[in-house]
Protein backbone atom coordinates (compact mmCIF):
# COMPACT_ATOMS: atom_id res chain seq x y z
CA UNK A 1 0.00 0.00 0.00
CA UNK A 2 1.33 3.30 -1.09
CA UNK A 3 1.78 4.61 2.55
CA UNK A 4 2.56 8.38 1.07
CA UNK A 5 3.53 11.28 4.18
CA UNK A 6 0.32 12.33 5.01
CA UNK A 7 -0.22 15.02 7.29
CA UNK A 8 -3.39 14.44 9.22
CA UNK A 9 -2.87 14.02 13.13
CA UNK A 10 -3.55 10.90 14.87
CA UNK A 11 -7.00 12.29 16.38
CA UNK A 12 -8.54 12.66 13.27
CA UNK A 13 -7.48 9.12 11.64
CA UNK A 14 -8.90 7.52 15.01
CA UNK A 15 -11.67 9.91 14.64
CA UNK A 16 -12.52 9.39 11.30
CA UNK A 17 -12.05 5.45 11.34
CA UNK A 18 -14.07 5.03 14.52
CA UNK A 19 -17.03 7.36 13.21
CA UNK A 20 -17.10 5.01 10.25
CA UNK A 21 -16.72 2.22 11.90
CA UNK A 22 -19.43 2.86 14.36
CA UNK A 23 -21.91 3.64 11.58
CA UNK A 24 -21.10 0.79 9.61
CA UNK A 25 -21.85 -0.97 12.98
CA UNK A 26 -25.34 0.42 13.49
CA UNK A 27 -26.16 0.03 10.19
CA UNK A 28 -26.33 -3.63 10.43
CA UNK A 29 -22.50 -4.51 8.88
CA UNK A 30 -21.09 -7.78 9.79
CA UNK A 31 -18.34 -7.55 12.42
CA UNK A 32 -15.55 -8.82 10.46
CA UNK A 33 -16.31 -5.93 8.33
CA UNK A 34 -16.20 -3.42 10.33
CA UNK A 35 -13.05 -4.40 12.05
CA UNK A 36 -11.22 -5.31 8.72
CA UNK A 37 -12.82 -1.61 7.15
CA UNK A 38 -11.16 0.56 10.41
CA UNK A 39 -7.83 -1.45 10.02
CA UNK A 40 -7.65 -0.36 6.62
CA UNK A 41 -8.18 2.85 6.83
CA UNK A 42 -5.86 3.52 9.57
CA UNK A 43 -3.63 1.72 7.90
CA UNK A 44 -3.55 3.94 4.91
CA UNK A 45 -2.95 7.02 6.51
CA UNK A 46 0.45 5.59 7.74
CA UNK A 47 -0.58 4.52 11.33
CA UNK A 48 2.60 1.97 12.57
CA UNK A 49 -0.14 -0.79 14.34
CA UNK A 50 -4.08 -0.76 14.40
CA UNK A 51 -5.87 -2.82 16.50
CA UNK A 52 -9.56 -2.64 15.69
CA UNK A 53 -11.95 -4.34 18.16
CA UNK A 54 -15.84 -4.91 17.79
CA UNK A 55 -18.70 -6.27 19.05
CA UNK A 56 -22.54 -5.93 17.93
CA UNK A 57 -22.50 -3.62 20.59
CA UNK A 58 -18.92 -1.44 20.57
CA UNK A 59 -16.21 -0.63 18.91
CA UNK A 60 -12.67 -0.07 20.57
CA UNK A 61 -9.76 1.13 17.83
CA UNK A 62 -6.21 1.50 19.35
CA UNK A 63 -3.94 3.70 16.93
CA UNK A 64 0.21 3.78 17.17
CA UNK A 65 2.51 5.93 15.13
CA UNK A 66 6.28 6.90 15.78
CA UNK A 67 5.20 6.19 19.61
CA UNK A 68 2.41 7.87 20.34
CA UNK A 69 -0.48 5.85 21.27
CA UNK A 70 -4.52 6.67 21.25
CA UNK A 71 -7.47 4.50 22.14
CA UNK A 72 -10.81 5.55 21.35
CA UNK A 73 -14.35 3.51 22.00
CA UNK A 74 -17.63 3.98 20.68
CA UNK A 75 -20.83 1.88 21.84
CA UNK A 76 -23.71 0.63 19.72
CA UNK A 77 -26.89 1.44 21.51
CA UNK A 78 -29.04 0.18 18.89
CA UNK A 79 -28.87 -1.76 15.16
CA UNK A 80 -30.67 -0.18 12.49
CA UNK A 81 -30.21 -2.02 9.49
CA UNK A 82 -29.71 0.15 6.89
CA UNK A 83 -27.80 -1.63 3.81
CA UNK A 84 -27.66 1.14 1.29
CA UNK A 85 -25.87 2.70 3.88
CA UNK A 86 -23.71 0.23 4.72
CA UNK A 87 -22.85 0.08 0.75
CA UNK A 88 -22.24 3.73 0.52
CA UNK A 89 -19.69 3.28 3.67
CA UNK A 90 -18.18 0.31 2.08
CA UNK A 91 -17.66 2.60 -1.18
CA UNK A 92 -16.54 5.34 0.78
CA UNK A 93 -13.60 3.67 2.63
CA UNK A 94 -12.43 2.16 -0.65
CA UNK A 95 -12.26 5.29 -1.90
CA UNK A 96 -10.89 6.99 1.13
CA UNK A 97 -8.13 3.87 1.12
CA UNK A 98 -7.13 4.95 -2.52
CA UNK A 99 -6.93 8.99 -2.45
CA UNK A 100 -6.41 9.90 0.99
CA UNK A 101 -8.49 13.16 1.15
CA UNK A 102 -8.18 15.05 3.92
CA UNK A 103 -10.51 14.86 7.08
CA UNK A 104 -13.31 17.22 6.12
CA UNK A 105 -13.42 15.44 3.06
CA UNK A 106 -14.40 12.57 4.76
CA UNK A 107 -16.79 14.29 7.60
CA UNK A 108 -18.44 15.82 4.33
CA UNK A 109 -19.04 12.15 2.49
CA UNK A 110 -20.03 10.84 5.67
CA UNK A 111 -22.56 13.49 6.59
CA UNK A 112 -24.04 12.98 2.77
CA UNK A 113 -24.43 9.37 3.29
CA UNK A 114 -26.02 9.66 6.66
CA UNK A 115 -28.83 12.40 4.63
CA UNK A 116 -29.60 9.92 2.18
CA UNK A 117 -33.47 8.80 1.95
CA UNK A 118 -34.59 6.01 3.60
CA UNK A 119 -37.98 4.61 2.68
CA UNK A 120 -40.83 5.90 4.23
CA UNK A 121 -43.45 3.85 6.97
CA UNK A 122 -46.36 3.97 4.18
CA UNK A 123 -44.06 1.89 2.08
CA UNK A 124 -42.68 -0.50 4.72
CA UNK A 125 -46.28 -1.40 5.42
CA UNK A 126 -46.65 -1.98 1.33
CA UNK A 127 -43.68 -4.74 2.01
CA UNK A 128 -45.09 -6.23 4.51
CA UNK A 129 -48.40 -7.21 2.51
CA UNK A 130 -45.47 -7.93 -0.39
CA UNK A 131 -43.62 -10.01 1.39
CA UNK A 132 -46.59 -11.98 3.63
CA UNK A 133 -48.38 -12.74 0.14
CA UNK A 134 -45.00 -14.00 -1.48
CA UNK A 135 -44.39 -16.46 1.37
CA UNK A 136 -48.12 -17.32 1.44
CA UNK A 137 -47.37 -18.58 -1.95
CA UNK A 138 -44.17 -19.76 -1.83
CA UNK A 139 -45.78 -21.92 1.45
CA UNK A 140 -47.95 -23.55 -1.24
CA UNK A 141 -50.83 -21.59 -0.29
CA UNK A 142 -53.92 -20.50 -2.61
CA UNK A 143 -54.86 -17.11 -3.83
CA UNK A 144 -56.86 -16.65 -0.94
CA UNK A 145 -54.58 -17.14 1.28
CA UNK A 146 -52.19 -14.42 -0.33
CA UNK A 147 -55.04 -12.21 -0.56
CA UNK A 148 -55.39 -12.47 3.84
CA UNK A 149 -52.00 -13.04 4.26
CA UNK A 150 -51.73 -9.38 2.52
CA UNK A 151 -54.09 -7.42 4.61
CA UNK A 152 -52.54 -9.34 7.61
CA UNK A 153 -49.00 -8.45 6.87
CA UNK A 154 -49.99 -4.74 6.60
CA UNK A 155 -51.60 -4.72 9.77
CA UNK A 156 -49.42 -6.15 11.73
CA UNK A 157 -46.51 -3.31 10.55
CA UNK A 158 -49.10 -1.13 11.08
CA UNK A 159 -48.90 -2.79 15.00
CA UNK A 160 -45.08 -2.95 14.69
CA UNK A 161 -45.11 1.19 14.14
CA UNK A 162 -47.33 2.05 16.52
CA UNK A 163 -45.20 0.06 19.17
CA UNK A 164 -42.12 1.58 18.15
CA UNK A 165 -43.56 4.77 18.51
CA UNK A 166 -44.14 4.11 21.68
CA UNK A 167 -40.53 2.39 21.95
CA UNK A 168 -41.74 -0.92 23.32
CA UNK A 169 -38.90 -3.57 23.52
CA UNK A 170 -37.46 -5.41 20.61
CA UNK A 171 -38.29 -8.83 22.43
CA UNK A 172 -41.66 -7.16 23.06
CA UNK A 173 -42.09 -5.83 19.73
CA UNK A 174 -41.93 -9.10 17.75
CA UNK A 175 -44.02 -11.12 20.14
CA UNK A 176 -46.85 -8.45 19.48
CA UNK A 177 -46.48 -8.55 15.79
CA UNK A 178 -46.44 -12.67 16.14
CA UNK A 179 -49.86 -12.41 18.54
CA UNK A 180 -51.49 -9.99 16.38
CA UNK A 181 -50.85 -11.97 13.39
CA UNK A 182 -51.81 -15.28 14.66
CA UNK A 183 -54.97 -14.02 15.89
CA UNK A 184 -55.93 -12.43 12.48
CA UNK A 185 -54.70 -15.70 10.51
CA UNK A 186 -57.11 -17.70 13.11
CA UNK A 187 -59.87 -15.27 12.68
CA UNK A 188 -59.47 -15.11 8.68
CA UNK A 189 -59.33 -19.16 8.59
CA UNK A 190 -62.47 -19.54 10.66
CA UNK A 191 -64.48 -16.86 9.19
CA UNK A 192 -63.41 -17.57 5.47
CA UNK A 193 -63.72 -21.46 4.72
CA UNK A 194 -61.52 -20.49 1.74
CA UNK A 195 -58.67 -19.44 3.86
CA UNK A 196 -56.08 -21.87 5.09
CA UNK A 197 -54.81 -21.45 9.10
CA UNK A 198 -51.39 -22.47 7.22
CA UNK A 199 -49.80 -21.21 4.65
CA UNK A 200 -51.25 -17.66 5.64
CA UNK A 201 -49.66 -17.47 9.24
CA UNK A 202 -46.59 -18.70 7.74
CA UNK A 203 -46.40 -15.93 5.24
CA UNK A 204 -47.24 -13.29 7.93
CA UNK A 205 -44.47 -14.92 10.31
CA UNK A 206 -41.84 -14.90 7.55
CA UNK A 207 -41.87 -10.96 8.03
CA UNK A 208 -40.37 -11.25 11.86
CA UNK A 209 -37.61 -13.71 10.56
CA UNK A 210 -34.17 -11.89 11.81
CA UNK A 211 -32.45 -12.50 8.64
CA UNK A 212 -29.28 -9.87 9.10
CA UNK A 213 -28.55 -11.57 12.06
CA UNK A 214 -28.88 -14.90 10.95
CA UNK A 215 -26.62 -13.92 8.10
CA UNK A 216 -23.91 -11.68 10.08
CA UNK A 217 -23.83 -14.15 12.54
CA UNK A 218 -22.98 -17.17 9.99
CA UNK A 219 -20.66 -14.75 8.32
CA UNK A 220 -18.93 -14.23 11.18
CA UNK A 221 -18.35 -17.62 12.52
CA UNK A 222 -16.91 -17.95 8.64
CA UNK A 223 -14.27 -15.14 9.49
CA UNK A 224 -13.69 -17.47 12.36
CA UNK A 225 -15.01 -14.56 14.78
CA UNK A 226 -16.60 -17.07 16.96
CA UNK A 227 -17.78 -14.32 19.73
CA UNK A 228 -19.77 -12.18 17.25
CA UNK A 229 -21.00 -15.34 15.53
CA UNK A 230 -22.29 -16.47 19.32
CA UNK A 231 -23.71 -13.24 20.34
CA UNK A 232 -25.82 -12.97 16.78
CA UNK A 233 -26.93 -16.60 16.91
CA UNK A 234 -28.23 -15.55 20.75
CA UNK A 235 -29.90 -12.88 19.24
CA UNK A 236 -31.69 -14.95 17.02
CA UNK A 237 -32.79 -17.31 19.12
CA UNK A 238 -34.11 -14.96 21.32
CA UNK A 239 -36.20 -13.69 18.16
CA UNK A 240 -37.54 -16.78 17.19
CA UNK A 241 -38.27 -17.48 20.92
CA UNK A 242 -40.33 -14.27 20.85
CA UNK A 243 -42.10 -15.30 17.89
CA UNK A 244 -42.82 -18.63 19.34
CA UNK A 245 -43.98 -16.94 22.36
CA UNK A 246 -46.44 -14.36 20.54
CA UNK A 247 -47.67 -17.08 17.80
CA UNK A 248 -48.39 -19.80 20.85
CA UNK A 249 -50.43 -16.58 23.08
CA UNK A 250 -53.11 -17.11 20.46
CA UNK A 251 -52.75 -20.30 18.27
CA UNK A 252 -53.70 -22.23 21.04
CA UNK A 253 -56.01 -20.17 23.05
CA UNK A 254 -59.45 -21.73 22.53
CA UNK B 1 -42.46 -26.11 -15.01
CA UNK B 2 -44.53 -23.53 -13.55
CA UNK B 3 -44.60 -25.95 -10.15
CA UNK B 4 -41.13 -25.29 -10.19
CA UNK B 5 -41.20 -21.51 -11.27
CA UNK B 6 -44.07 -20.33 -8.84
CA UNK B 7 -42.02 -20.94 -5.69
CA UNK B 8 -38.83 -19.31 -7.33
CA UNK B 9 -41.01 -16.39 -8.31
CA UNK B 10 -42.95 -16.23 -4.89
CA UNK B 11 -39.53 -15.94 -3.19
CA UNK B 12 -37.74 -13.27 -5.77
CA UNK B 13 -40.82 -10.85 -4.86
CA UNK B 14 -40.91 -12.11 -1.48
CA UNK B 15 -37.05 -10.60 -1.09
CA UNK B 16 -37.79 -7.18 -2.66
CA UNK B 17 -39.87 -6.63 0.00
CA UNK B 18 -37.31 -7.55 2.12
CA UNK B 19 -34.66 -5.40 0.34
CA UNK B 20 -37.17 -1.99 0.88
CA UNK B 21 -37.20 -3.05 4.71
CA UNK B 22 -33.34 -3.26 4.77
CA UNK B 23 -33.40 -0.48 3.14
CA UNK B 24 -31.41 -1.74 0.03
CA UNK B 25 -31.77 1.15 -2.98
CA UNK B 26 -30.87 1.38 -6.72
CA UNK B 27 -30.09 -1.42 -8.71
CA UNK B 28 -28.94 -3.50 -6.01
CA UNK B 29 -32.57 -3.69 -5.12
CA UNK B 30 -33.12 -6.29 -8.21
CA UNK B 31 -29.61 -7.78 -7.45
CA UNK B 32 -30.11 -8.55 -3.98
CA UNK B 33 -33.88 -10.10 -4.20
CA UNK B 34 -32.76 -12.05 -7.57
CA UNK B 35 -30.21 -14.13 -5.24
CA UNK B 36 -33.81 -15.32 -3.15
CA UNK B 37 -35.07 -16.28 -6.70
CA UNK B 38 -31.07 -18.00 -7.09
CA UNK B 39 -31.70 -20.05 -3.70
CA UNK B 40 -34.68 -20.93 -3.88
CA UNK B 41 -34.05 -22.31 -7.25
CA UNK B 42 -31.02 -24.48 -6.27
CA UNK B 43 -32.91 -25.66 -3.18
CA UNK B 44 -35.70 -27.30 -6.02
CA UNK B 45 -33.77 -28.47 -8.86
CA UNK B 46 -31.11 -30.29 -6.29
CA UNK B 47 -34.33 -31.50 -4.63
CA UNK B 48 -35.38 -33.15 -8.03
CA UNK B 49 -31.76 -34.57 -8.77
CA UNK B 50 -30.93 -35.80 -5.01
CA UNK B 51 -34.89 -36.01 -3.27
CA UNK B 52 -32.68 -35.70 0.25
CA UNK B 53 -34.02 -32.32 2.04
CA UNK B 54 -31.05 -31.68 3.72
CA UNK B 55 -28.85 -31.35 1.04
CA UNK B 56 -31.37 -29.17 -1.00
CA UNK B 57 -30.57 -26.62 1.87
CA UNK B 58 -26.73 -27.05 1.69
CA UNK B 59 -26.87 -26.45 -2.42
CA UNK B 60 -29.67 -23.65 -2.10
CA UNK B 61 -27.03 -22.00 0.67
CA UNK B 62 -24.05 -22.76 -1.79
CA UNK B 63 -25.96 -21.38 -4.91
CA UNK B 64 -26.63 -17.73 -2.96
CA UNK B 65 -23.28 -17.63 -1.66
CA UNK B 66 -21.81 -18.18 -5.43
CA UNK B 67 -24.12 -15.49 -6.74
CA UNK B 68 -23.73 -13.09 -3.51
CA UNK B 69 -19.70 -13.06 -3.91
CA UNK B 70 -19.89 -12.62 -7.64
CA UNK B 71 -22.63 -10.30 -7.64
CA UNK B 72 -20.78 -8.17 -4.86
CA UNK B 73 -17.38 -8.51 -7.33
CA UNK B 74 -19.03 -6.88 -10.43
CA UNK B 75 -21.27 -4.12 -7.90
CA UNK B 76 -18.54 -3.51 -5.64
CA UNK B 77 -20.99 -3.61 -2.83
CA UNK B 78 -20.82 -5.95 0.40
CA UNK B 79 -21.41 -9.81 0.05
CA UNK B 80 -24.17 -9.81 2.98
CA UNK B 81 -26.20 -7.37 0.79
CA UNK B 82 -26.88 -10.02 -1.59
CA UNK B 83 -26.40 -12.68 0.64
CA UNK B 84 -29.53 -11.77 3.56
CA UNK B 85 -31.83 -12.16 0.75
CA UNK B 86 -30.66 -15.42 -0.42
CA UNK B 87 -30.98 -16.83 3.15
CA UNK B 88 -34.32 -15.89 4.18
CA UNK B 89 -36.49 -18.31 1.90
CA UNK B 90 -34.21 -21.34 3.23
CA UNK B 91 -34.95 -20.28 6.64
CA UNK B 92 -36.78 -23.31 7.85
CA UNK B 93 -40.21 -21.50 9.15
CA UNK B 94 -42.46 -24.87 8.64
CA UNK B 95 -39.85 -26.60 11.08
CA UNK B 96 -39.61 -24.09 13.61
CA UNK B 97 -43.70 -23.90 13.40
CA UNK B 98 -43.99 -27.74 13.95
CA UNK B 99 -41.47 -27.15 16.91
CA UNK B 100 -43.08 -24.94 18.88
CA UNK B 101 -47.09 -26.19 18.23
CA UNK B 102 -45.24 -30.07 19.23
CA UNK B 103 -44.07 -28.61 22.09
CA UNK B 104 -47.31 -26.36 23.06
CA UNK B 105 -49.23 -29.12 22.37
CA UNK B 106 -47.67 -31.71 24.82
CA UNK B 107 -46.22 -33.73 22.14
CA UNK B 108 -42.79 -34.01 22.83
CA UNK B 109 -41.73 -36.23 20.46
CA UNK B 110 -42.77 -34.04 17.18
CA UNK B 111 -40.83 -31.27 19.27
CA UNK B 112 -37.84 -32.93 19.47
CA UNK B 113 -37.83 -34.29 15.82
CA UNK B 114 -38.74 -31.01 14.83
CA UNK B 115 -35.81 -29.43 16.95
CA UNK B 116 -33.57 -31.31 15.79
CA UNK B 117 -34.61 -31.07 12.15
CA UNK B 118 -34.61 -27.04 12.23
CA UNK B 119 -30.83 -27.57 13.38
CA UNK B 120 -29.88 -30.06 10.93
CA UNK B 121 -30.83 -27.28 8.55
CA UNK B 122 -29.35 -24.10 10.32
CA UNK B 123 -26.40 -26.48 10.18
CA UNK B 124 -26.43 -27.47 6.46
CA UNK B 125 -26.93 -23.76 5.26
CA UNK B 126 -23.90 -22.64 7.35
CA UNK B 127 -22.00 -25.32 5.97
CA UNK B 128 -22.97 -24.28 2.24
CA UNK B 129 -21.96 -20.98 2.77
CA UNK B 130 -18.59 -21.40 4.42
CA UNK B 131 -17.92 -23.96 1.64
CA UNK B 132 -19.00 -21.34 -1.07
CA UNK B 133 -17.43 -18.89 0.03
CA UNK B 134 -13.94 -20.03 0.87
CA UNK B 135 -13.76 -21.75 -2.25
CA UNK B 136 -14.45 -18.70 -3.88
CA UNK B 137 -12.02 -16.49 -1.75
CA UNK B 138 -9.00 -19.32 -2.96
CA UNK B 139 -9.97 -19.33 -6.58
CA UNK B 140 -9.64 -15.25 -6.67
CA UNK B 141 -6.46 -15.51 -4.61
CA UNK B 142 -5.01 -17.93 -6.95
CA UNK B 143 -6.40 -15.87 -9.96
CA UNK B 144 -4.55 -12.58 -8.44
CA UNK B 145 -1.71 -14.62 -7.52
CA UNK B 146 -1.11 -15.72 -11.01
CA UNK B 147 -2.31 -12.20 -12.93
CA UNK B 148 -0.44 -9.83 -10.37
CA UNK B 149 1.70 -12.06 -8.50
CA UNK B 150 0.48 -11.29 -4.93
CA UNK B 151 -2.89 -12.71 -3.08
CA UNK B 152 -4.74 -9.11 -2.08
CA UNK B 153 -6.65 -6.48 -3.79
CA UNK B 154 -5.81 -2.91 -3.54
CA UNK B 155 -8.66 -0.79 -1.21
Amino acid sequence: MPAKKSPMSLEKILDASSRIGYLMLSYGAEISRVEDTARRICMAYGADEAHVFAISSSIVITLVRSGETLTQTRRVTAITTNLDRVDRLNHLSRMICETLPEYDEIMASVNEIERRPLYSSVVSVFAYALISGAFAIFFSGSVWDMLSATVIGASIRLVMLLLEYLKAAPFFLTAAAASVATGLARLFSTGFGAVMLEPTLLGVLMNLVPGVALTNSMRDFIATDYMSGVGRLVECFFTGAAIALGAAFVLFWR
Amino acid sequence: MIEFLRPCLASFVACIGFSIVYQIRGKNLFFASFCGFISWAAFLLSDAVFGVEIASYFFGATAAALYAEISAHFLKSPVTVFLILGIIPLVPGLAVYRTMEGCLTGDTQQCLVMGIETLKIGGAIALGLFLSSTLYRLLRAAVLHIRYGKTENIG
